[in-house]
C-alpha cells in the first residue's frame, strides 16, 4: 500500500502565511520585511512569528542592515529552504495531477 | 486569506502563483529603468559630441540626474528579483565597456571636421553604448 503524497507535504511550509513567505522568497534574491508584509497582507507581529519559525527550520536567512539610522530587514531563502520549497511544490503538483509517485 | 486556516493543494498553488506574479511585477520597474537609461545613453553621446552650448550642457546635467535617480531607485527597491540580479552583473560590465568605448571614440577618435561617415559612426557607437541596457530591459520583460 502506498502513502498518499499529501503525507509528504512539508508541514512547516504548508501553512498560509509561511507558504506566502516562501513563495515570495523563491522568486527573489532577497526581499524587504515591509514588502513581504504588504504582499502577504498580514501584521508585523504575525509575519515576524512565521519568519522565526522558518528561520528556526533553516529555511530563511534574516539580515539586518542600516542606511544611516534607518534599519532594514532583508529576508532570503537558504539553499535548504529553496530545496524544501521545490520539493513542496513538486508534491503539490503530484496531488493536483493525481500522481502518487514522483 | 485566513492565516489560521489550512490550505488545500489547489489553494496553495494559487497562492504561490499570486505571490510569484506580484514579485515578478516589481522586476518590470527595473526593466523600465534600464530602458530609459539605455535610450538616454544612445542620445547622450551625439548630444555631447555634436551639440553646442545649451544642448551639451543639458546632456551632461541629464546624465548626472539620471545616474543619481537610478542609484536612489536601486537603493529604495524593496525586493531583488532573482532574474534581475542574475542579469544585472553581466549587463553592468557590458555597459561600462560600451560607455568607455563611446567615450574613447568621442574624446580620441572623432575629428573636429565631421563628415556624414563620422556622424554615422558616432550614431553606431552611441547605439552600441546603450544597447546592453536596452537588451537587459527586453530580457527582463520577456522573463517577467
Amino acid at each position: 500500500m502506498t502513502a498518499h503524497p499529501r503525507h509528504e507535504l512539508d508541514e512547516i511550509i504548508h501553512a498560509p502565511v509561511r507558504l506566502s513567505i516562501m513563495a515570495a522568497l523563491a522568486v527573489s534574491e532577497k526581499a524587504d520585511f515591509r514588502f513581504l508584509r504588504d504582499t502577504i497582507e498580514v501584521s508585523d507581529s504575525l509575519l515576524s512569528k512565521h519568519i522565526l519559525t522558518l528561520e528556526e527550520a533553516g529555511y530563511v536567512r534574516v539580515e539586518k542592515t542600516f542606511v544611516g539610522k534607518r534599519g532594514r530587514t532583508w529576508l532570503s531563502l537558504t539553499e535548504h529552504g529553496r530545496a524544501a520549497f521545490n520539493a513542496y511544490t513538486d508534491v503539490l503538483r503530484r496531488i493536483t495531477e493525481g500522481i502518487p509517485h514522483a | 486569506m485566513n492565516a489560521e486556516e489550512g490550505l488545500s493543494p489547489d489553494q496553495a498553488l494559487r497562492e504561490i502563483d499570486r505571490v510569484d506574479r506580484h514579485v515578478r511585477r516589481s522586476a518590470r520597474g527595473v526593466a523600465h529603468l534600464f530602458l530609459i537609461l539605455g535610450l538616454c545613453s544612445m542620445v547622450y553621446w551625439p548630444a555631447v559630441a555634436l551639440g553646442r552650448g545649451v544642448i551639451a550642457g543639458l546632456a551632461g546635467a541629464g546624465w548626472v540626474v539620471l545616474t543619481i535617480a537610478s542609484c536612489v531607485y536601486w537603493a529604495r527597491m524593496r525586493v531583488r528579483d532573482r532574474y534581475v540580479m542574475l542579469i544585472n552583473g553581466r549587463v553592468s560590465v557590458a555597459y561600462i565597456l560600451t560607455t568607455l568605448l563611446a567615450y574613447a571614440f568621442v574624446a580620441v577618435v572623432l575629428p573636429d571636421a565631421r563628415g556624414p561617415g563620422w556622424i554615422a559612426a558616432l550614431v553606431a557607437v552611441s547605439v552600441l553604448a546603450g544597447a546592453p541596457l536596452v537588451y537587459a530591459a527586453w530580457r527582463i520583460r520577456e522573463e517577467r
